[in-house]
């Protein structure tokens, strides 16, 4: 990367390769363009986060400093939705739980039927997947000194003959300090920020954070000029001779709109996971709290697009969850913290979200939850709570604050027969396919390539570009994507 | 347009979390909880953070719509009737929703400092 000129007020910068973001995407990028001797710009909007800087910084500092709108932006629609993604070197890798898992094969073929491309099958995305397992030291994470709510939840499978399994994670050595989604505070999780930005940084990348791209300039296809703003607030204009977009399943779409790039179909449709949380109350002490974030997920409904595992428990995270309800019902409850669990139950939705709008460069999400959705959120409460029962939960508190605590399956049964669509207070971690590869025809915005379909030198790589919602924590297939993506760019370079 | 930590006390509501949660009851907590929320407002693309500004600046006559009296000098039980009452009013159910989960978050998870972390290697 070289200066060239100041025009005015713009720094002109000339560059090879220019990656866009720095999450799961953008980092397999900027490491497999380094390694093939690529001289490699990764420009990040967001801050750059040491973990000695994450040890020091309370929850709530980090989830100010790591999330996009301080971990809050809302899905519009009945019920509004709060979805949650990083904006830091890393992106979403350093909030996650590092949960890696292999996309299945039933998944990938649906999505090669349905996008008209068969590159990206169990074949080519299993070996990938495989790849970047064994560099990032994937483990099969079993229960710490803590966990009790996983233990709890796993008999409770064991019982009802449900199927379950440990969670495997990219980690090194974790130390159970519960603070996955605030940034692990031991270096423990392999997030791109600990493994593949610095290893690209020493084979020669330059990593810029606090830049925010604002368009792409374009002309006939082909990529003149990335415009951003650094941290300074002043302009630059980078040339690059290839540019790899992947800030994000939002910040994608977001900037080929503001770029007049597939404006109508970049970002038309975002495919979400939905989280339900149901807080439950044993008769013996718990302490949720202890252990990491959770190292038992119940899984005999995945094929119903269903998962349900113990969440991230903190005392402000329990507090945050329970303030919908009545003060002194807030207070009983956080008294009684040992004895609670906060569990997730995660649900692929059916109905589309998308971009509504971007007003002053935010964009406006809205989405159409469908009474398919609230059927399937109906069963996976009801799922749920059978597995918390048979957990040894003697009371749940269902994800709607006007509802009180549920003693029995009778209590369940009368809750879901009468709640209504708004009523369920929602949670999405996990937003993708907003630019799906597929054939135009089939609403696709970028080719096989990652390219957008009639581009030459810009290519996507992120969760954008997945067809659709796999059903299981986005990262490992996001990262078997993106390798594909460049290496197909290399073998053809 | 920022909202500051003043402007939020200015709108009555710290005074009401102070009487209603007993977590948001000592001085250092509410600090907390008003700095987290503030600043979390503070994150938001500028249309949320006008209407959150604008809801806000409402509040004190909204309360006194409902209680007759200022949510700085009402007792724990105006400020318990009067939230409960705000909450069913189109908007104020989400504006009390959100800013009350961001103060019990601010308050419970804001204070701790946790110990420096081991030298790691990273992955090579």
């Amino acid at each position: 990367m070289s200066p060239l000129t100041v025009r005015g007020s713009v720094a002109e910068v000339e560059c090879d390769a220019l990656v866009v973001g720095s999450g799961a995407g953008g980092s397999v990028a900027a490491l497999e363009l380094a390694r093939a001797g690529r001289a490699v710009t990764v420009l990040e909007e967001g801050p750059r986060v040491s973990t000695d800087e994450l040890a020091a910084a309370s929850p709530a500092e980090s989830m100010r400093r790591l999330y996009r709108n301080a971990g809050a932006t809302a899905v519009f629609g009945t019920p509004t939705i709060a979805y949650g993604e990083a904006r830091a070197v890393g992106g979403t890798t350093v909030v996650n739980g590092g949960l890696f898992w292999e996309p299945s094969r039933a998944v990938l073929d649906r999505w090669a039927s349905w996008s008209g491309y068969g590159g990206y099958r169990s074949a080519v995305v299993g070996a990938h997947f495989g790849d970047i397992q064994r560099e990032l030291g994937m483990i099969v994470q079993e229960h710490g000194d803590g966990n009790e709510d996983s233990r709890l939840l796993a008999r409770a499978a064991e019982s009802l003959g449900w199927r379950w399994q440990h969670p495997q994670r990219v980690v090194r050595g974790c130390e159970h300090r519960n603070q996955c989604a605030t940034g692990c505070p031991s270096g423990a999780k392999q997030s791109m920020a600990v493994s593949y930005l610095p290893q690209a940084e020493a084979l020669g990348a330059d990593i810029v954070p606090g830049t925010r791209v604002e368009r792409i300039a374009h002309r006939r296809g082909t990529v003149r000029g990335v415009e951003a703003v650094d941290g300074a607030g002043r302009r630059v204009r980078y040339r690059p001779r290839d540019v790899f977009v992947a800030a994000g399943p939002i910040g994608t779409p977001v900037l080929l709109r503001r770029s007049g790039i597939h404006s109508r179909t970049a970002g038309r449709h975002l495919a979400l996971h939905l989280n339900l949380r149901t807080i439950a109350r044993f008769p013996k002490a718990v302490d949720a709290v202890r252990g990491t974030m959770f190292t038992a997920q119940v899984q005999e409904h995945s094929a119903l697009g269903m998962l349900v595992m113990p969440s991230n428990l903190t005392p402000g995270g329990l507090g945050a969850a329970l303030a919908g309800r009545d003060p002194a019902q807030v207070d009983k409850l956080l008294a009684a913290r040992a004895h609670l669990g906060m569990f997730t139950t995660q649900v692929r939705m059916q109905g589309g979200a998308g971009i509504a709008a971007v007003v002053g460069g935010a964009p406006v999400l809205r989405h159409g939850m469908t009474p398919a959705d609230h059927h399937a959120l109906r069963l996976a409460f009801r799922r749920t709570a059978r597995l918390l029962f048979a957990a040894g939960a003697v009371e749940l508190l269902p994800p709607t604050s006007g509802t009180g605590p549920l003693r029995t399956p009778a209590d369940v049964d009368a809750y879901c027969d009468r709640v209504r669509p708004g009523d369920w207070e929602l949670v999405s971690v996990h937003g993708m396919g907003s630019c799906p590869m597929a054939l135009p025809e089939r609403g696709g915005v970028c080719d096989e390539a990652g390219r957008p379909h009639g581009f030459t030198n810009l290519r996507l790589c992120d969760a954008s570009v997945l067809p659709g919602a796999p059903g299981i924590s986005p990262q490992g297939t996001i990262m078997s994507f993106a390798r594909e993506i460049v290496g197909r760019y290399l073998e053809s370079a | 347009m920022r909202l500051t930590d003043r402007a939020l006390h200015d709108s009555g509501l710290p005074a009401c979390w102070a009487h209603l949660y007993e977590a948001l009851r000592p001085a250092p907590a509410l600090h907390r909880a008003v700095r987290h929320t503030t600043e979390s407002l503070n994150r938001m693309p500028a249309g949320y953070r006008w209407g959150t500004a604008a809801a806000l600046r409402l509040f004190p006559s909204a309360f006194y719509a409902v209680t007759r009296r200022s949510p700085h000098t009402a007792s724990a039980e105006d400020a318990r009737r009067a939230l409960a009452r705000l909450r069913t009013w189109p908007g104020y159910g989400e504006l009390l929703r959100a800013t009350t989960a961001l103060a019990l978050y601010g308050a419970l998870d804001g204070g701790v400092v946790r110990p420096a972390p081991r030298a790691r290697e990273v992955v090579r």
